[in-house]
């Protein structure tokens, strides 16, 4: 049984070692090129999530139980930081060259559409004087 | 003597088991971590992200809580472990709620892929300028 019970540890080991590297890479890929802040925040919130299954994987595998405040502080920082993020978070995005010329456009149209307002007024204003 | 011995041998049994138990709640743990992680990747919008990002992530926290409860069989380390998962059970919805609604205020979301329109329900009356 000690036996088996040893061979079952060093597959856990290998197999949680390899998912846990797997899924930390995958989301750090995410936290770079996600293409804005709300992404990030997300991948951030993830990643701590990560750490905490990694903290207490290494506890398990290892035999101790010394990390468990870590586990504790740790589930409730990654909820401070996501969510003061996600109330300070403004319009952005790392695509923003579009966002910003669609503004431009827009200002532009907007502008058009007062004058041709301002026009029509004066128009209209002289109409009444005649 | 001999019935104390014997007893001894189920209660080794046992734990064996528990801790067998508790490697296959950790690989699945970490599988379930590792697909959350697939769908952060794969899936093609914020909201879906969220939702790759909150499920399967704290089903694997609460997984591993439940192989380290397995592996430390006390009553110290069930309060902290009811702790984190308490932790994340309730923290982790409301993050990814402010998450998405901030999302959808700063219009980082194609509304035409939401069913109800978030901003403006259609009980209340359309805002002018709210976010198409």
């Amino acid at each position: 049984m000690s036996e088996f019970l040893e061979t079952a540890r060093h597959i856990t080991v290998w197999a949680v070692g390899i998912m846990l590297a797997l899924d930390a890479l995958l989301i750090i890929r995410r936290l770079i090129r996600g293409p804005s802040v709300l992404n990030r925040a997300l991948a951030s919130d993830l990643l701590v999530s990560t750490l905490i299954c990694a903290i207490g994987a290494e506890m398990v595998l290892t035999g101790h139980s010394a990390t468990l405040p870590l586990l504790a502080s740790l589930a409730l920082l990654s909820f401070v930081g996501t969510t003061a993020v996600a109330r300070f978070v403004a319009r952005d995005s790392d695509d923003d060259a579009k966002v910003r010329e669609s503004r431009r456009q827009r200002a532009k149209r907007l502008r058009a559409a007062w004058q041709e307002h301002l026009e029509e007024d004066r128009h209209s204003g002289q109409e009444e004087t005649q | 003597m001999m019935d104390t011995l014997r007893a001894w041998e189920h209660w080794g049994l046992v734990f064996g088991l528990m801790d067998l138990t508790g490697y296959v709640f950790l690989i699945l743990g970490a599988f379930l971590c590792l697909t959350a992680s697939i769908g952060m990747i794969r899936f093609p919008d914020l909201l879906s992200r969220q939702h790759a990002a909150t499920k399967p992530q704290v089903l694997g926290v609460l997984l591993i809580m439940g192989a380290v409860l397995l592996h430390e069989r006390s009553i110290s380390v069930l309060a902290m472990v009811l702790l984190v998962s308490t932790f994340q059970l309730v923290t982790a919805p409301v993050a990814s709620q402010m998450m998405s609604r901030a999302a959808v205020r700063t219009v980082q979301v194609e509304l035409g892929t939401v069913a109800r329109d978030p901003v403006n329900p259609p009980g209340r009356g359309r805002k002018k300028d709210g976010a198409k």
